[in-house]
């Protein structure tokens, strides 16, 4: 699921360049498209927004390998409700909804419900003038360092992994040196001391361990 | 009486005592910060639940999430800016309290009226529940499975977005709940081949992935709230009295409905305050007054969003199933304690239900102190910038997750989920659902297939039964309301 979501954004940000010389190619027809589909997708929207059609048509794909999938369940000898029943059953529902979704049905109830939480919250604009893929480097930073840890943890020791992801969270947050690297030092011996003295949590000392 | 003192020594323990302080301190802090929901304060909670006794652990998460859900109040008031999501109904009348320069009134009101409102919650729980149980004794697979489908159902209802979505949503999570050998043929199941699928998808670090790490991955988006400039309260409980008197009806209305509203599986606090300010302003005296700093609809919704925590704790503790995500986070710590949720939970475990019942009624007194002491420190607490905060919840996401199982795949698992609840949350899919149909999903399917199994293969038991019967209409009542609405909407506009 989650490589997929990353692949639509690399491929939605790889075509937008080169639309402009398909559309002049391929007459009003799709001009008017284009204009359909950048009202979607404003310019100063935060990345990884897509087109309704674009994830229902995920979800229709992702509902119908699901039943398939279901239906290769090896059955219960004896018995005719086996494994295969309850993935074919949601499978069928997800692609249902999934076409629901792309054809655009139910989506008033958003604009209202956003409409609604926007009259009644505050959350500032963000005033960034950063490109969308810096901002979408900069998103995919928290799961990219839980990946880290999980390659580096056993080899660098709790606390040195923690330091680095304590470190470049807080930078890439904005944070000052002055902020960062006192954090980054004292942030990871802290969650050691109650994880492994307190809690007896297994972490692995690795090039640095605790004296506790 | 015996069990009622039983209780009262479960309770008295030092280290429940101390788990119910630290929790609060924890809670009222976590939900003071805008972007940190009560939801995220729970699931970063769970981890430590595991080391502690069963009373402790299952007071700190009663504790956490009631100071959680009144303190999101506190930005609300101050900042215009929802703590947490339940607060968000509520913001723009106690920000204009706050401007009107009677910051102590608005968020005397929110305190003192959640604090109410908790309680009133609790002793629906302890009224509700053991008559529930007896029904629930009754109950058979086909039950059961409505009764998990309707909570689902539920959830998609008041998700406050599009209904297809937030079916879709509950979907993938019953899709992601079949992954493992958990499944009736016991085979492995879209594991892929890898090892660490066969026992399925961990439910606690996929909603701390969902809930925690997704927030700091918005965090990077997004720009940082303002600062809070720092004042001096006044006396925050003053008037307080005068206001109890004075709207004696909205307050019964908001505790009623928030009640209601929890005890309903799967809608849980968020709604509650939506509906009931929705409530108060059509059915008060000065609707004209409201969004200019009127105390009514504060008074009405704070005391809903706390009396739907407790009450939504009804069909956790009989079925197990969840009333809101809290609770769904609740259900997995009952389970891992031995305290496996039922209607057999009340006859033999009856001491611990009564203590369950004594740490929600100090959990909403000690509110109120905590609570004053956290407004007078909110100004400094709330001038803690992200940037120092959000590296800290990473790394405690990650430990978090390892220590739910001490294997490195579920820091993997966490991650994962992240990115989905992100990218979902970004284009309009309502995590909630997701995360409810990820932790009932094996409970769902299992009635399914016993209950098919039962009647080989027929459907017809599954509404014959006349309890069945009722919760079966009630879902189907749930999944065509939208169409209703929508239908309304349509003849009105023409009517128009």
């Amino acid at each position: 699921m989650r490589a997929s979501g990353e692949g639509f954004t690399h491929s939605t940000l790889f075509v937008i360049p080169h639309l402009p010389m398909a559309l002049r190619a391929m007459g009003p027809f799709l001009s008017r498209l284009r204009e359909r589909s950048m009202t979607l997708l404003p310019a100063d929207q935060l990345c990884m927004q897509l087109p309704d059609k674009v994830t229902g048509l995920f979800l229709v794909g992702v509902g119908i390998a699901a039943a398939y999938g279901g239906s290769l369940q090896p059955p219960v000898p004896g018995q005719q409700i086996g494994p295969e029943v309850f993935p074919m059953v949601v499978g069928i529902g997800l692609a249902i909804c999934g076409a629901l979704i792309a054809l655009g049905i139910g989506h008033r109830f958003e604009e209202e419900a956003e409409a609604d939480l926007a009259a009644h919250s505050d959350q500032p604009a963000p005033p960034e003038r950063r490109s969308k893929a810096a901002i979408g480097l900069k998103v995919l930073l928290p799961p990219a360092l839980l990946l880290f840890y999980v390659v580096a943890v056993d080899r660098l020791g709790f606390v040195p992994t923690g330091a680095a992801m304590v470190l470049a969270t807080a930078l890439a947050l904005g944070a000052r040196p002055k902020l960062a690297i006192p954090l980054a030092l004292v942030t990871p011996v802290g969650v050691h001391l109650v994880f492994y003295k307190l809690l007896r949590v297994p972490l692995p000392d690795g090039l640095l361990p605790m004296p506790w | 009486m015996d069990t009622f003192y039983e209780a009262l020594r479960l309770v008295a323990q030092p280290d429940v005592l101390i788990a119910i302080l630290l929790a609060s301190i924890y809670g009222l802090v976590v939900g003071s910060l805008p972007g940190l929901s009560a939801t995220m304060a729970t699931a970063l909670l769970v981890p430590i639940t595991f080391y502690l006794s069963p009373i402790a652990a299952i007071a700190t998460i009663i504790a956490a999430s009631a100071m959680a859900i009144f303190s999101g109040d506190i930005p609300g008031c101050l900042l215009r800016i929802p703590g947490t999501p339940a607060s968000a109904a509520y913001t723009d009348e106690a920000y204009a309290m706050t401007r009107k320069g009677q910051p102590e009134l608005a968020l005397g009101i929110c305190l003192w009226f959640s604090a109410i409102g908790g309680i009133m919650g609790t002793v629906s729980l302890i009224v509700l529940a053991p008559p529930l149980a007896e029904m629930a004794l009754q109950f058979s697979t086909y039950e059961y499975f409505w009764l998990a489908l309707l909570g689902l159902m539920c959830s998609t209802l008041v998700a406050r977005s599009s209904p297809i979505k937030a079916i879709a949503s509950m979907l993938i999570g019953l899709l992601i709940a079949c992954i493992g050998m958990e499944n009736p043929a016991g085979t492995p199941r879209f594991t892929f081949g890898l090892t660490d699928l066969l026992g399925g998808i961990e439910p606690i670090p996929a909603l701390v992935g969902v809930f925690a790490l997704s927030e700091v991955m918005r965090a990077m988006a997004t720009a940082e709230p303002p600062r809070l400039p720092s004042r001096r309260f006044g006396s925050i409980l003053k008037g307080m009295w005068a206001l109890t008197l004075r709207y004696p009806r909205p307050q019964v209305r908001g505790n009623i409905v928030g009640i209601i509203i929890g005890v309903l599986p799967g809608a849980g606090a968020d709604m509650a305050a939506w509906v009931s300010y929705a409530m108060s302003k059509r059915l008060s005296k000065e609707p004209e007054k409201f969004g200019s700093g009127h105390p009514e609809g504060l008074i009405e919704a704070g005391a809903s969003n706390n009396a739907s925590l407790a009450s939504g704790w009804v069909p956790s503790l009989l079925f197990g199933i969840p009333g809101d995500t809290i609770t769904a986070i609740a259900i997995g710590v009952l389970f891992m304690k031995g305290l496996n949720p039922g209607p057999t939970l009340f006859t033999d475990k009856a001491s611990s239900m009564y203590a369950l019942y004594i740490i929600f009624i100090i959990a909403n007194i000690l509110m109120i102190p905590l609570g004053i002491a956290m407004i007078r420190i909110a100004s400094f607490v709330l001038r803690a910038p992200r940037a120092a905060i959000m590296p800290v919840i990473v790394l405690l996401c990650a430990v978090g997750s390892f220590a739910t199982g001490n294997n490195l795949f579920l820091v993997v698992t966490l991650a994962g989920f992240g990115v989905i609840g992100y990218v979902m949350e970004r284009n309009g899919f309502p995590v909630a659902a997701l995360v409810l149909g990820i932790i009932m999903g094996t409970m769902v399917e299992q009635n399914f297939v016993t209950s098919l199994i039962k009647s080989d293969g027929s459907i017809w038991p599954f509404f014959s039964r006349p309890v069945a019967a009722v919760l079966a209409a009630l879902t189907f009542a749930a999944l065509l309301w939208p169409v209703f609405v929508w239908l309304s909407r349509l003849r009105w506009r023409r009517a128009a």
